[in-house]
């Protein structure tokens, strides 16, 4: 669904070049590498953010090709961290999802409600945004991206940056297998820059391994991420153990 | 978090605004009797002639009273709506186009127009000029504020300060050099006064503040976007930087020309959003429309106090809605330096 042809990018002094990349409908697609990797440069790139050589394709049409509204039903960004500084409740938060849908106020209501249920964050729904602990945050943006992608005629796309950072344990967990759930079900296309590898190894099924700005490795989290990749990329070397349920983990 | 209902508050608020357009035709140095003067405006309103008022009267009702509570309404509606747009566009709650030097820009175009200009095309020269001031200095200052994480709250009020200052040295050398009749209206101007209400005027303000309430009320939702952060309203379909470049010159002709009606009124544009989003919260669906109300609501009192309280002289109403504005302001501070 997304494709990367021969993308060369300069930001702020850090050149990432990528030759071929892709990811598909339905993969949970994790980025990873060491800080200063070109991760979170890549998830821009990949946001339209960043102007660039090459092409970035989405469902065969160039990024800048797609009309404004008609890709923002498609391709979602989660940040990392959120900077509003004006009193809204989490529920008017997740409503400015609908930006660029054509809803009524009674719908957007009900998706409001049904988002928020879904990413676990009801609860929260008239409690001042800005007052929210970092990951009921994360988990109410969250939310609001998974409205903006509710009207998408074809498979939607969600990139999200450090989705977990700011969550509990139980929180991470369920977190992401419920956007795994959203890739298997429904077939989004999500792509996750982590940091925990561990969390790539459980929830992803494919992951690009970054290095300098460029693609060091590409492979499903249980080939990739061996002792001898982690030794080398992260500096560190790990254990790794398979659980009796057949889960892979690096201690 | 509790909010008020956007109908019931327009309703509350647009029925006070018609008690206060009365208060405004009654309050002033001429003391009518307030029976006839009522019955003055039924029989302007119906038709009829039961009030006994004489016909230069009449003629302070409607001649001087009414232009001037149209244009406290009017003004008060544009700065109040600029000033929700400005917080809006910065992403800040204290932006305000008093506080952060564009009516001071604006003030100087008016200034230099007044002083340069034949008084047969002030008319004119004097809202051109104040837009053109105050549009350089949103650009002046929203570029200079701009940093990696959004605006500087820090550079926009330091921003804010050194144009005020280069403004109020401009103005003060024109004053120096002008004659004593200009000298009075220059002074004049830069404390805010509706007393020179006239019907150019009024239609004039009347074609802006509706032209900028259609516009602003269309860039609500993509307003709202914007407050989650550029790239996030980027990534919700919005062409962020048309929407910059409209609602920059937007609120530069609307503080342009509320500047070049009544001179500079400050902190209408900072208390009303900023009272209406605490009631009211803070989508610019409703806050637009209810500050609109609020302003023209605020700006009317300001304008009857004005009148009365050291009758049969008058007070600026840019010093009362100062009075009234900056331990506000100052509260406004204390609760958020924190933040910074």
């Amino acid at each position: 669904m997304l494709v990367l042809e021969r993308v060369g990018v300069s930001h702020g002094g850090f050149v990432l070049q990528l030759d071929s990349w892709q990811t598909a409908s339905g993969q949970f697609h994790a980025l990873l590498g060491r800080n200063g990797a070109g991760k979170s440069t890549l998830l821009k790139l990949l946001a339209g953010e960043l102007s660039h050589r090459g092409h970035i394709r989405l469902h065969g049409v160039d990024l800048s090709d797609w009309h404004p509204l008609e890709r923002a039903r498609h391709l979602a960004v989660m940040p990392q961290a959120s900077r509003l500084d004006f009193g809204f409740t989490a529920a008017e938060v997740v409503a400015l999802g609908a930006t660029p849908l054509s809803l009524n106020w009674r719908q957007i209501r009900r998706e409001v409600q049904r988002t928020m249920e879904f990413v676990q964050c009801s609860e929260l729904a008239d409690q001042s945004f800005v007052q929210l602990s970092g990951g009921e945050k994360q988990r109410v943006q969250l939310a609001r991206c998974l409205l903006q992608l509710s009207q998408a005629e074809q498979t939607p796309l969600l990139l999200l940056d450090e989705p977990t950072s700011a969550q509990d344990l139980g929180q991470q967990h369920a977190l992401l297998s419920r956007i795994r759930g959203l890739c298997r079900q429904s077939g989004y296309g999500v792509v996750a820059v982590l940091h925990d590898l561990n969390h790539a190894l459980r929830y992803a099924n494919i992951a690009s391994l970054l290095d300098a700005g460029r693609l060091a490795g590409q492979a499903c989290p249980f080939e990739l991420l061996t002792t001898d990749i982690v030794e080398r990329y992260w500096n560190y070397s790990a254990e790794r153990v398979l659980s009796a349920g057949g889960n892979a983990a690096l201690l | 978090m509790t909010r008020l209902p956007l109908l019931p508050s327009a309703l509350v608020l647009g029925a006070l605004v018609l008690l206060g357009c009365l208060a405004s035709m009654l309050a002033g140095a001429l003391s009518l009797p307030m029976g006839d003067s009522l019955l003055s405006i039924v029989d302007k309103l119906f038709g009829g002639s039961t009030s006994r008022l004489a016909l230069h009267e009449q003629a302070v009702i409607w001649e001087l009273r009414l232009p001037r509570t149209l244009l406290a309404v009017l003004v008060g509606a544009m700065l109040a709506q600029c000033g929700a747009v400005m917080q809006g566009l910065f992403r800040n709650p204290l932006a305000d186009p008093g506080i952060i030097g564009v009516s001071s820009g604006a003030a100087v175009g008016a200034v230099l127009a007044i002083y340069f200009s034949p008084v047969s095309a002030s008319w004119w020269t004097v809202p051109i000029a104040s837009f053109a001031a105050g549009f350089a200095c949103s650009v002046l200052i929203y570029r200079l504020a701009q940093v990696s994480t959004g605006t500087s709250v820090l550079v926009l009020l330091l921003a804010g300060i050194a144009v005020s200052a280069l403004a109020g040295s401009l103005i003060g050398l024109i004053s120096y050099i002008a004659d004593d009749s200009r000298l009075r209206d220059l002074v004049l101007w830069q404390m805010g006064s509706l007393a020179a209400a006239d019907p150019t005027r009024v239609w004039l303000a009347l074609v802006v503040a509706v032209v900028l309430a259609l516009r602003f009320q269309n860039r609500a939702v993509a307003l709202n976007a914007l407050l989650l952060g550029e790239s996030e309203a980027r990534h919700l379909g919005i062409d962020v930087e048309s929407l910059k470049r409209e609602l920059i010159v937007l609120v530069a002709l609307g503080v342009g020309l509320a500047v070049a009606c009544s001179g500079v009124i400050g902190f209408v544009g900072l208390v009303v959003p900023h009272i209406i989003r605490s009631l009211n919260g803070p989508d610019h669906t409703s806050l637009l429309p209810l500050a609109a109300l609020a302003g023209a609501l605020l700006l009317l009192l300001a304008d009857v106090l004005s009148r009365v309280v050291i009758q049969p002289a008058e007070l600026p109403v840019g010093l009362v809605t100062a009075l009234l504005g900056a331990p506000f302001f100052i509260v406004l501070l204390l609760q958020q330096k924190e933040r910074w």
